[in-house]
């Protein structure tokens, strides 16, 4: 048998003993629930973790291998062209991709609203002027002399000799194919907690390392359909600046699971609350941008 | 304060009428849990390392990516007259190529049919366009060429089949072999031999590492059966010895045997030789052409829990085919250098335009899994907390490239045994006798693709319950055999049968382990189940719940055993890079299948 031996000393101050009797309150509860308030607590003052992760999503057009289509319009001389010559660009320039020409690029800014006075910008993407398409065209003599006379020399006299290279054209198509998917996949969050919305406004502009201006790009083209005569700006942010376009985490099994589709936008759309057609999706069907005339 | 309130106490028959007297016993305990809240003391010291951790093992959402680097040798060759393939084709000899028969009369090589080898495409994960059968009913497109060869899954192990049949080849000229089922153990042959120190010794030779330790024991079983012509093999079970002692001589059968000792006279053979040193052998003992197959027993007195368990591993797809990305990496190229040729229109068939074709070419990918996959719901074979996730690759066929007509599968299967580099083809890895469940039925390859909650089988993997580990055994492989509709056995073309199939085959590792978190290289044992976790398996010879814990992320408890990768976003992410290879086994060619220089021997001998 263990016994303990316990001494109780006298104490002059000390002139009672106090004796606790046992309880039987839920001490261990309470101490469970202080100690879930206090991680509460912990977390709602450092932070609470949020999901940053991003991926990547792909245009939805399985009527075009999911090619997406841009247009872009430039204006001169009271009629819009497409075609770099405008910006001051030689063809030699773009047959050769001039640094000036290279170092060009469309820049296009996602909203989370098409309303100015609401509106985030949410997110950007670059493409690069040499991601359009190039088209064969005559050279210019007087422009080109030494390429021109280099091919006539070269070509059969039979039939007439048409010296002719690649030029670049406002008029982009991307792909999923490597080296042609610049700027074709938008890269967005995976998580919807942190923003909501599915749908953004996209705008567009032209930045011209030639002459180091911006170019402003409207949707339709500025021209009054009875006279034909150009409207100038300025215009409606609704109905002039954006694309509609839509994130869509595809729930089945078909790729791409996590896409994205352009749609053209106006207030109409807003007070309808209905959907424009899905554009860019083929040659004809191009998401169209028209250079912005100021007044 | 507490104890201001006006209480009073009366007896019972003086609270209401009819209230009686009841004696009450008050034990005044001298001890109290109650505790008084002082503010200081719910003072919390906020330490960021402290708190990451906290976090990062609460969570149990993993986002697996990688980078898969491909490599094989492309070097099985055939003979076609297939038109599209032909356009895509490798010609050999290449100084030749296959040139037109009606330009070239007099060369017998001029085709077609075209000898070959099929362009690097057949085995890229993004191939760039439809290089393979011309009955392939697959269109091109690029945002789909991804799983045109290949599919990638992450996958778990859910369940495990100890009824999983396997057969075990001793002879392949006339074929002869033990079929038995996974949870019969190890297949082996044996020989009696006469040690160094002239002890006689049953030498047992296992086709994969048979886990077995010197004072351990092996059982051999009697359930396998065997098959081919009679006395090819014949199956060892219980072996007849006879002791002569001063009280007689007994004969007694025995399938349990202790180890001796491992390995034979050649270098690194102790994973795969047993020596149990015998007295007594009768001359009948040892059957002609032996073949069996064993189970690990570490303590005798204990079998129900030292003795090993075998089966195979049950995969099962967490992903579908939609939920990974697949790119190639910005800068980096395989080791090895691309190989191709410029095979210009003379030395191409008739109407085909000269061609670039290339052999090999070792790109390297970038994979990601788009799907947060949270571990938490899933439980592995042994009811435990996921530790390895899987990176598992399926062929597709969508070129029509592999045999596929006759079973309904672009793959077979097998295990190391199936696939011993030994110049023969092993015929259980023929998938039209024995098919990978991969469906392909038609000739839009395999369609529709696997999704998720589709089930394959494994590894073969040793479990014993006494060290509570598995070890796997061997891992499972997948065969590839050409289409002979796309490629067929050169010289066979114009036989009486017709196109024969290429007996060289390919073969590849369908599953390949991504580590999330590791089992302690220690044992801990509790009394009481309610302190022990879920997985912990109870010992009748301890009378404890036994298990091994999960190590914490970056701790490790020997150099190797531990694993390590970001944590952000609410998400762990490991990082794996795959090489994923694929192997010719070829026909009649074995790494003894060299020129053996004979023995020099100078004018003095």
């Amino acid at each position: 048998m263990t016994a303990n031996k316990i001494h109780m000393k006298v104490s002059l101050d000390e002139k009672q003993v106090t004796i606790p009797l046992g309880q039987s309150f839920d001490e261990i509860g309470r101490e469970q629930l202080i100690e879930t308030w206090e991680e509460v607590e912990l977390q709602d003052n450092i932070n609470f973790i949020q999901d940053y992760e991003t991926t990547r999503y792909t245009h939805y057009n399985p009527y075009d291998d999911y090619k997406i289509h841009y247009k872009f319009l430039f204006f001169s001389a009271g009629s819009y062209y497409d075609d770099f010559n405008i910006l001051g660009y030689k063809d030699y320039e773009l047959a050769r991709t001039r640094q000036s020409f290279k170092n060009s690029f469309f820049k296009f800014d996602f909203y989370d609203s098409p309303v100015k006075s609401e509106q985030k910008l949410m997110f950007t993407s670059v493409m690069p002027a040499n991601n359009c398409r190039k088209e064969q065209k005559l050279i210019s003599f007087s422009e080109d002399p030494v390429e021109y006379w280099s091919q006539m020399a070269n070509l059969p006299p039979i039939p007439t000799p048409m010296p002719m290279y690649g030029v670049y054209v406002p008029d982009a198509i991307l792909s999923p194919e490597q080296g042609k998917n610049e700027n074709y996949y938008i890269q967005w969050l995976k998580n919807r907690d942190l923003f909501t919305g599915t749908s953004f406004y996209m705008s567009c502009k032209f930045y011209n390392a030639k002459d180091g201006k911006v170019i402003r790009m409207v949707t339709q083209a500025p021209i009054n359909p009875g006279t034909g005569a150009i409207v100038p700006g300025p215009y409606s942010y609704e109905d002039w600046f954006f694309y509609q376009v839509i994130l869509k985490i595809d729930s089945g099994n078909a790729p791409p699971k996590y896409r994205y589709t352009v749609h053209p936008f106006s207030s109409l759309n807003i007070m309808s609350g209905v959907v424009s057609n899905q554009t860019g999706t083929m040659v004809g069907d191009e998401i169209m941008f028209y250079e912005y005339i100021a007044t | 304060m507490s104890n201001e309130k006006n209480i009073r106490i009366v007896r019972g028959v003086s609270k209401f009428a009819g209230s009686v007297n009841k004696d009450i016993t008050l034990k005044p305990l001298l001890t109290s849990d109650e505790r008084t809240l002082i503010q200081g003391d719910r003072n919390l010291v906020l330490n960021l390392s402290d708190q990451f951790d906290f976090e990062r093992d609460y969570c149990t959402t993993y986002r697996m990516y990688g980078k898969l680097d491909i490599l094989y040798n492309n070097i099985i060759s055939g003979e076609t007259s297939n038109s599209n393939f032909l356009g895509n084709m490798y010609f050999t000899p290449a100084h030749l190529g296959c040139p037109d028969p009606v330009a070239y009369p007099s060369n017998p090589s001029a085709g077609p049919p075209c000898v070959g080898m099929p362009t690097a495409m057949a085995f890229d994960f993004i191939p760039t366009k439809i290089y393979g059968d011309s009955a392939a009913a697959s269109t091109y497109s690029v945002l789909s060429a991804y799983t045109d060869n290949w599919v990638v899954y992450i996958s778990y192990i859910s369940d495990s089949n100890p009824d999983e049949p396997m057969r075990f080849y001793t002879e392949y000229d006339t074929p002869s072999y033990m079929d038995f089922i996974a949870s019969d153990g190890i297949p082996f042959t044996v020989e009696v031999v006469i040690d160094n120190s002239g002890r006689e010794t049953m030498r047992f030779t296992t086709p994969v590492p048979h886990g077995v330790s010197p004072g351990e024991y092996i059982e051999l079983q009697s359930t396998p059966t065997v098959g081919g012509p009679p006395s090819t093999a014949n199956l060892m079970t219980d072996i007849s010895l006879t002791y002569t002692t001063p009280g007689g001589t007994f004969t007694t059968q025995q399938n349990l045997f202790k180890v001796d000792s491992l390995g034979n006279e050649f270098a690194n053979t102790d994973e795969y030789v047993i020596n149990v040193n015998t007295v007594g052998l009768d001359a009948t003992s040892i059957v002609t052409n032996p073949v069996g197959t064993l189970k690990r027993i570490i303590n005798p007195n204990n079998t129900i829990e030292s003795k090993s368990n075998y089966y195979s591993h049950t995969h099962k797809l967490i992903t579908t085919p939609n939920d990974y990305t697949l790119d190639r990496t910005g800068f980096e190229v395989g080791v090895y250098n691309k190989k191709g040729r410029v095979f210009k229109s003379k030395k191409t068939p008739l109407n085909f335009p000269g061609t670039t074709t290339i052999l090999e070419e070792y790109k390297s990918y970038t994979w990601v899994c788009t799907l947060d996959i949270d571990v938490d719901g899933y439980y592995d074979n042994l009811n435990r907390p996921l530790t390895d996730l899987y990176l598992t690759v399926f062929p597709t066929n969508r070129n029509l490239m592999w045999n596929y007509q006759a079973a309904g599968s672009p793959a077979g299967y097998g295990w190391d045994w199936n696939f011993r580099k030994i110049g023969m083809i092993d015929p259980f890895v023929d998938n039209d006798t024995n098919p990978s469940n991969v469906i392909q039925s038609n000739n839009s390859g395999v369609s529709p693709l696997p999704n998720s909650g589709s089930t394959y089988r494994g590894a073969f993997v040793e479990y014993n319950g006494l060290e509570l580990e598995e070890r796997i055994i061997s891992e499972l492989g997948y065969s590839l055999k050409f289409n002979k509709d796309v490629m067929y056995e050169v010289g066979t073309g114009s036989g009486p049968a017709g196109p024969e199939f290429v007996k060289s085959i390919y073969k590849y590792r369908p599953h390949n382990r991504i580590p999330i978190r590791k089992l302690s290289r220690s044992i801990r044992t509790n009394d009481a189940l309610f302190t022990a976790p879920q997985y912990s398996v109870y010992s009748l010879a301890d009378n404890t719940f036994r298990w091994r814990p999960i190590l914490p992320i970056e701790f490790y408890d020997d150099n190797t055993n531990g694993v390590s990768y970001p944590y952000l976003n609410n998400a762990h992410y490991p990082h794996h890079n795959l090489e994923f290879i694929v192997e010719p086994i070829l026909h009649n060619y074995t790494a003894q299948t060299i020129n053996v220089i004979s023995t020099f021997i100078d004018d003095c001998e």
